[in-house]
């Protein structure tokens, strides 16, 4: 039959090859009550396959990666491990920041971590729909989600808001509510990312060198910051505030590669802000 | 090209199955022969699609034959025209009752209706009997989990069927008055 050579692409196995793993998984599923199914339920079960099956290629150590192709039945299994283990480890990463967490007042921000998240873990179904992220994460944080779905999804997001409040527990309260205030009166009901705001602030701050104290920019900070107009002002406005990063997360970060990397995101895009505003009026509102 | 890996599981062979039930149907003077088989399997096919289903493993088809061969309604002549109607409904009313409900239960219902209030009609099976049964699943209904699918649809039925006081005063106003 024709349709038996077909592969799937994202999985590297052939139908052929799945099926049977598709008809143990209904078989369970079902608990041997039904001998049939909707399509919508047969193809939320291959989906669960195949994202098991992907998992495992990603899992280190894995026999793709040495080389040799397992039976699509063993990588499902090894697949359902590591879903397992990802929800685990999820879980205990929400628990070490939840104690010390901190949405300064953002409603959107305590919504999807502090009564979403656990919503998801009450919900997920590891065996029959693991791709389902369930929540809509409305919240944004600064990495973009992609492709990624279920507890990949999930486990992102945890990770960018662990990164995040790790970031800004090194300011005080006060000056992260004074910089949101000062961005919107409406900070508490904006759905906008918290520490993109925040970091902004601080990178402009150590450019010009002033402190967190201080409201109002100088003329001398301003002249400063007219070099930084233009294409080429933004791409050295941009590779000045990686280098204060690196700087910033090796002196008071302990060099976290993942902070690193995670606070560079937005980096291009606070640098177009700052460059297209450098040079008019709007300079005196740019620290907040 | 909708679906090629459905359509696989589906292309299961059935027919030797089909086959052994004729050992067992014979009894009640009931055989399929090759061509009704073939018939059937080819049903069956167009039923899944329509109803947009898929069978894993075992086909209920040699279920439907185990569970409605010994019926009173059945003979040589209506067999297959009955079986393929009756794994139509089958597949419709699994859906219909959205999946709440086990094979084996909606079997018994399906038999024990098909015997008593629908003396042999699937029309009456699938429009009245079963439509009634299914909309008291989706509001929530669970009984029939207990009773295996037995005896549940006197509760759902609108039609006043045995009235054993009418029955009595018809009886004593023909013989005895």
């Amino acid at each position: 039959m024709e349709m038996n050579k077909e592969t799937d692409d994202q999985s590297g196995y052939k139908m052929e090859e799945l099926l049977p793993v598709l008809a143990e998984l209904a078989e369970k599923v079902s608990g041997c009550e039904s001998s049939s199914m909707p399509y919508e339920k047969a193809e939320q079960l291959m989906g669960a396959i195949l994202y098991c099956i992907r998992e495992a290629e990603g899992a280190a150590g894995n026999a793709l990666i040495t080389g040799e192709k397992l039976p699509a039945a063993e990588m499902y299994k090894l697949g359902c491990k590591a879903v397992k283990e990802k929800v685990e480890r999820t879980i205990q990463r929400y628990h070490e920041i939840l104690p010390e967490f901190e949405d300064y007042g953002n409603r959107c921000l305590h919504d999807t971590f502090v009564l979403g998240i656990p919503e998801f873990f009450k919900w997920y179904d590891m065996q029959t729909n693991p791709q389902n992220t369930i929540l809509t994460l409305d919240y944004p944080v600064m990495r973009e989600r992609g492709k990624s779905c279920g507890i990949d999804a999930i486990s992102e997001y945890v990770d960018a808001i662990y990164l995040e409040q790790l970031f800004l527990s090194d300011f005080s309260r006060e000056y992260v509510l004074r910089v949101l205030r000062q961005q919107s009166s409406d900070y508490r009901e904006l759905i906008q990312n918290v520490t993109e705001v925040v970091l902004e602030d601080v990178l402009l701050r150590l450019i010009v060198g002033r402190s967190l104290d201080q409201s109002e920019l100088t003329q001398e900070d301003r002249e400063q910051l007219t070099r930084y107009q233009g294409a080429e002002g933004r791409k050295k406005l941009q590779n000045t505030m990686e280098g204060i990063l690196e700087k910033m997360t090796d002196q008071y970060y302990g060099a976290s590669p993942d902070l690193l990397a995670y606070l560079n995101i937005p980096v291009s895009g606070i640098a177009a802000r700052i460059s297209c505003r450098a040079g008019d009026a709007e300079i005196k509102d740019l620290l907040y | 090209m909708e679906k090629n890996w459905m359509e696989l599981l589906q292309q299961k062979d059935l027919l030797e199955k089909i086959r052994q039930t004729n050992s067992y149907a014979e009894q009640f003077g009931l055989t399929l022969k090759e061509e009704d088989m073939q018939m059937l399997v080819s049903e069956r096919q167009h039923s899944l699609k329509e109803q947009r289903r898929v069978e894993f493993g075992q086909s209920i088809l040699p279920k439907i034959i185990y569970e409605f061969c010994d019926s009173a309604y059945l003979n040589q002549n209506n067999y297959t025209e009955v079986l393929t109607r009756l794994q139509d409904i089958f597949f419709l009313y699994k859906n219909e009752m959205m999946d709440e409900i086990s094979d084996d239960e909606l079997l018994h219902f399906m038999k024990e209706q098909f015997e008593t209030v629908c003396y042999g009609d699937t029309e009456y099976l699938e429009g009245t009997c079963l439509s009634q049964f299914a909309q008291a699943i989706r509001a929530g209904y669970e009984g029939y989990r207990k009773s295996d699918g037995y005896g549940e649809y006197t509760q759902f039925d609108e039609v006043k069927r045995w009235d054993p006081e009418l029955y009595q005063e018809v009886l004593k106003d023909l013989f005895w008055r």
